[in-house]
């Protein structure tokens, strides 16, 4: 088997760690047609993620599970569990690694290498005041997760660990192995417990309506997509926060309860007993990474993760070894999963692979066969033994049903045995199939794939559903019931069309700032040939006016360089001043209408990347437009790019944040200002050391590594000052001068400020896209950035297929995110462009000329607005190339014209009369 | 009376609800014999006549279970289906039916106990109308 394997694929990558990162790498690159060899140490795969109750936004654990599935089956990938690298040698295209595992070593070569090690939590017993291991109601904050958890030791409802008592009064503290040298070597942030803490409170006010939870912080950090809207969500649900760090945890007298002292933001100490208390333990990276770092040489971090040159996200310092996910830093999900995109994509790019997957094997015409159908019970592991005593008699009983050739039990455990059910179905020439098993959805891709290997159309299946069934022999009768109706429904099914149709192998890449440029230089280091069409008459957008980089690096000499490769890169076609106006197609298959001085002109793609950045607003407040004196952030640092000395001799500077950020009218938090406040600030010390420089802020926002910065620049003697919504500072200018007034909160009175000049962080909106997103088909959110696929755990993927997002126009965003989004989209898009052909169609809705009424209601139905009416024809028409198969239009069509013939309403009556059978007789 | 079954078909949708079964078979949970789960790939895709065949092939009771309102991954599938079930409510006393003999939950992908939950839910409702006034 392995070497049939070897044969097809075009290169192995090595992908240690089997979490969230290290799944999505090792599909996205099976999808790309390369080997993977998955290396995890524990016995399951799934990381971090599994072990977590929910993520934001709503529950996507589901998918993590999902894909632990797909590459525990995936003929591409070889999942190594309860393993690890002993030992590891060589060089980019030629690794040599020993895998040690519960069969002893084994010897495996690799092109690649992906670290995606991930992150453990912090073991809070450092922190003696804290009392963790001493007071059994002070847990950690993944031990809650795991209470919270449905699947957990009391059904999703925590209970204290002292008396198994539901929690009354909670409190979570905050940065626990985070921010902080003396207790723990964490001068970071870790960038996720603001945002998993609310959503434990939140979880847990749902479990039990009745409890006070109170999150005591330093700065709430919620500076993801949607963050903010969900922190002020959380306060309107009753969750209280408390700008405190605790000092020591000492327990009530008598009782397990807890007492926490601190002092509230009046400056007036405050003692208050919680009956359960959760520590948010920060990120660590993973104990195996320091080794495996040293035999592979690749450089780590001060922090211990892997070192990454800010510019060149996803690299180690070894060519050939790259990195994702929580390896590199502290990073919340979605991060890591475009970070793995990104890591796929480099390490295809390295391999430079030629198409391997393209052929799509004859599906046999079965029209004139009587259905024949083979039966396929495939059960997870902890059911078999409840279940051992049923299958025998059930599987008698299904052999008997009219149209069943054969039946035989699949194991999931073993890896190659979908390439041997397929041998069967050819064997046996069934023409239809039925698979029961607990994970019907998840194994649809390996049945379907598994039915093309064989030669049928891969609509030619049922499952049955197993899951929450019982185990008693009085089971028997409803499994025969399901078996029943299952093989009834697969015997009337028909094959649905499949259209080849050859895919384009090149693509379209909108906007041509820093995201826009990386997209375009990963497809043409790909091989894949680009147009890159940008607005207005020059490459860079936005960048022309950003100065550094968090640690200082220059993002001009970045700009300049990414500039020169675009425009002398063969494979790219640079359209300056030019616009997209239209497009049609689909996936693989599209055909975009550019403008461009006056003439237009038409493109032929197969994937589009849509990466039109974003701006900062113009305010209408702290007297912006009155003094030349007060920039905007953007056009302070050009003036500081034109002139680095422009601001030598100012006594006094103000940098004030979050303007126009995370009010009513603009709830999301625009990410980057914090880090750039704190960045200048530190570039304007080191000017001139006697300079003031203030920054008057809502939270501090240095996420990550950047925490350090900001420690820097207090240690600099840059004053930070806090203010809040309802107390904004006062900017006046008076006889020319500037004056500033505001509140500090520790001091409880207010200052005056006369700076020389004033830097508004203001707010950074999207660039207007509703056109763009109406050519394509994909959807804008409520504030105008591109929306993400609801498919959950796609960061850049829109949700019609073929369709990339990257960089500012998906959210704000720092320039190592944006080129890391470039290199992801490049990653994704290639499952699409490593493909000769694409088959379209199979379970979508199919329009009846005859019957369409052309009412539109189809039209205005669709959610992904594809029916539209064929004038010419004089009706509506279903695009199987971008119809997702819903089935909405089908049930809202007034005449019945559109049917979905993979359940049609013949099949739910049938099967409805068929499960109700011992019912009505 | 004390010994009726209710026979109840739940529509299910492929995403949500198919997740909440995970998490139940996972947590050790199963759903009442009595009920009978057809998959659809989206609640979107439920017709009106869905639920009233199922009643007219013998269904005491018929209930779809799908996403919440704002995590359906077709966007709005859920609520087209909550519209279906609303008519149809509303359909059925003139045919001499209790409404309650249809109905909708919104199920949660991580939580296996509303899905149990929901279809014992049902049960019981359905239980204490008794047959459906469709049969013979």
């Amino acid at each position: 088997m392995t070497e049939t394997k070897e044969k097809k694929n075009k290169g192995n990558v090595l992908v240690v760690g089997g979490g969230v990162a290290g799944l999505n790498a090792a599909l996205d690159l099976a999808a790309q047609g390369y080997h993977v060899d998955l290396v995890e140490k524990e016995s399951d795969l799934g990381g971090t993620v599994a072990k977590l109750h929910r993520l934001y936004p709503l529950c996507s654990c589901c998918k993590a599970a999902n894909r632990a599935t797909l590459c525990k089956m995936h003929p591409n990938i070889r999942a190594w569990t309860q393993s690890s690298v002993a030992r590891i040698s060589g060089q980019a295209g030629a690794f040599q690694a020993v895998i040690a595992g519960p069969a002893g070593e084994s010897a495996v070569e690799a092109d690649a290498v992906i670290l995606a090690l991930g992150v453990e939590p912090f073991n809070p017993q450092a922190y003696d005041t804290y009392a963790y291991a001493a007071y059994e109601n002070v847990i950690s904050s993944i031990e809650l997760e795991w209470l919270q958890k449905p699947v957990g030791p009391f059904q999703g409802i925590p209970k204290r660990p002292s008396d198994g008592q539901p929690p009354k009064k909670v409190a979570w503290l905050q940065c626990v192995g985070s921010r902080e040298i003396n207790k723990c070597d964490a001068p970071y942030c870790s960038s996720v417990c603001c945002m998993y803490a609310l959503k434990e409170a939140v979880q847990l006010k749902e479990a039990l309506p009745e409890a006070e939870t109170t999150i005591f912080f330093m700065d709430m950090r919620t500076h993801g997509k949607g963050y903010e809207r969900y922190f002020e969500d959380a306060k309107q649900k009753g969750v209280r926060l408390v700008r405190s760090r605790i000092h020591s945890i000492e327990k009530a007298a008598g009782t397990e309860d807890l007492v926490l002292e601190y002092v509230d933001e009046n400056g007036v100490k405050q003692s208050e007993t919680f009956d359960l208390v959760v520590l948010s333990v920060g990120l660590r990276p993973s104990a195996e990474l320091e080794d495996l770092a040293k035999m592979l040489g690749v450089t780590l971090s001060e922090d211990h993760y892997v070192a990454v040159d800010t510019f060149k996200p996803c690299e180690t310092n070894v060519p050939g070894v790259f990195v994702c996910g929580g390896a590199t830093g502290p990073r919340d999900v979605h991060q890591s999963v475009v970070e793995a995109a990104a890591a796929a994509g480099k390490a295809a790019a390295l391999m430079k692979g030629v198409s391997g997957n393209g052929a799509v094997p004859e599906l046999r015409d079965v029209s004139g066969e009587a259905p024949s159908v083979g039966v396929v019970l495939s059960l997870c592991p902890s059911k078999l033994p409840e279940f051992e005593a049923l299958l025998e008699p059930l599987e008698a009983f299904v052999k008997t049903l009219p149209g069943v050739t054969f039946v035989e039990r699949l194991d999931l455990q073993d890896g190659a045995a979908f390439g041997r059910l397929s041998e069967r179905m050819k064997a046996s020439g069934v023409n239809r199939l039925v698979y029961a098993s607990c994970t019907p959805i998840m194994h649809q891709e390996l049945v379907e794939g598994a039915m093309k290997d064989a030669g049928l159309n891969p609509s030619l299946y049922e499952f049955v559903d197993l899951r929450a069934l019982g185990s008693t022999p009085v089971e028997m009768g409803r499994l025969q019931n399901l078996f029943r109706t299952a093989v009834l429904k697969a015997r009337m099914l028909e094959p649905l069309n499949y259209a080849k149709v050859p895919v384009k192998k090149s693509a379209l890449v909108v906007g041509g700032g820093l995201a826009g440029m990386q997209a375009a230089l990963a497809f043409a280091d790909m091989g894949v040939p680009v147009t890159l069409v940008e607005k207005k008459d020059r490459l860079g957008g936005h960048a022309h006016k950003v100065r550094s980089a968090w640690k200082g690096e220059s993002v001009q000499d970045l700009l300049k360089a990414m500039i020169d490769k675009v425009s002398q890169n063969p494979k790219i076609s640079v359209l300056t001043s030019a616009e997209v106006v239209g497009a049609r197609g689909f996936a693989g298959n599209y055909i975009s209408t550019v403008l461009q001085g006056g003439q237009k002109k038409e493109v032929e793609h197969g994937v589009v990347v849509l990466a039109t950045g974003a701006h900062s607003i113009k305010p209408n407040e702290y007297a912006y437009g009155t003094h030349p004196e007060i920039y905007r952030w953007s056009d302070f640092t050009k003036k500081l790019i034109d002139d680095p000395g422009a601001f030598k001799s100012a006594q006094c500077a103000v940098f004030i944040q979050c303007v126009g950020s995370r009010e009513p009218q603009r709830p999301y938090c625009s990410r980057l200002c914090c880090t750039f406040a704190v960045r200048s600030a530190i570039d304007l010390k080191t000017l001139n050391p006697d300079m003031d420089v203030y920054v008057l802020y809502r939270e501090v926002r240095t996420f990550g590594e950047r925490e350090r910065i900001y420690k820097e620049a207090r240690e600099k003697g840059v004053f930070f000052i806090r203010y809040d919504l309802d107390s904004k500072p006062q900017v006046s200018v008076e006889g020319g001068r500037l004056k500033v007034l505001v509140t500090d909160p520790i001091l409880g009175r207010p200052l005056v400020l006369s700076p020389d000049f004033i830097s508004l962080q203001t707010a950074i909106v999207p660039a207007e896209a509703a056109d763009l997103a109406a050519y394509y088909k994909v959807s804008l959110n409520e504030d105008g950035f591109f929306a993400e696929s609801p498919a959950k755990m796609r960061p850049v993927d829109g949700e019609t297929e073929g369709v990339f997002f990257a960089g500012l126009a998906l959210a704000p965003k720092a320039v190592e995110e944006s080129l890391a989004e470039g290199w992801a989209v490049a990653g994704r898009a290639m499952r699409l462009l490593r493909q000769d052909v694409m088959l379209v169609g199979g379970a979508v809705a199919e329009v009846d000329p005859d019957k369409c009424a052309v009412c539109l209601t189809c039209v205005r139905t669709c959610p992904f607005h594809i029916p539209f009416i064929d004038s010419p024809q004089g009706h509506a028409f279903i695009d199987p190339g971008l119809c997702q198969g819903c089935g909405m239009c089908v049930s809202e069509c007034p005449g019945k014209a559109i049917s979905y013939r993979r359940l049609s309403d013949e099949h739910i009556a049938v099967v409805a009369r068929s499960l109700l059978g011992s019912a009505v007789n | 009376m004390s010994t009726f079954e209710p026979q109840i078909i739940a529509y299910c949708c492929a995403n949500c609800a198919s997740s909440a079964a995970q998490i139940s078979e996972k947590m050790g949970l199963s759903l009442p014999e009595n009920v009978k789960v057809i998959q659809l790939p989206c609640t979107g895709r439920l017709d009106s006549l869905h639920l009233l065949k199922a009643l007219e092939a013998g269904a005491d009771g018929v209930y779809v279970a799908g996403c919440q309102p704002d995590s359906c991954q077709f966007k709005h599938g859920v609520e087209k289906a909550q519209k279906k079930v609303k008519y149809v409510q509303g359909l059925l006393p003139s045919l001499g039916v209790e409404a309650d003999r249809v109905a909708l939950f919104h199920m949660m992908a991580g939580k296996g106990q509303e899905f149990v939950d929901a279809a014992k839910a049902m049960v019981e409702k359905v239980r204490a109308l008794g047959p459906s006034p469709l049969k013979d």
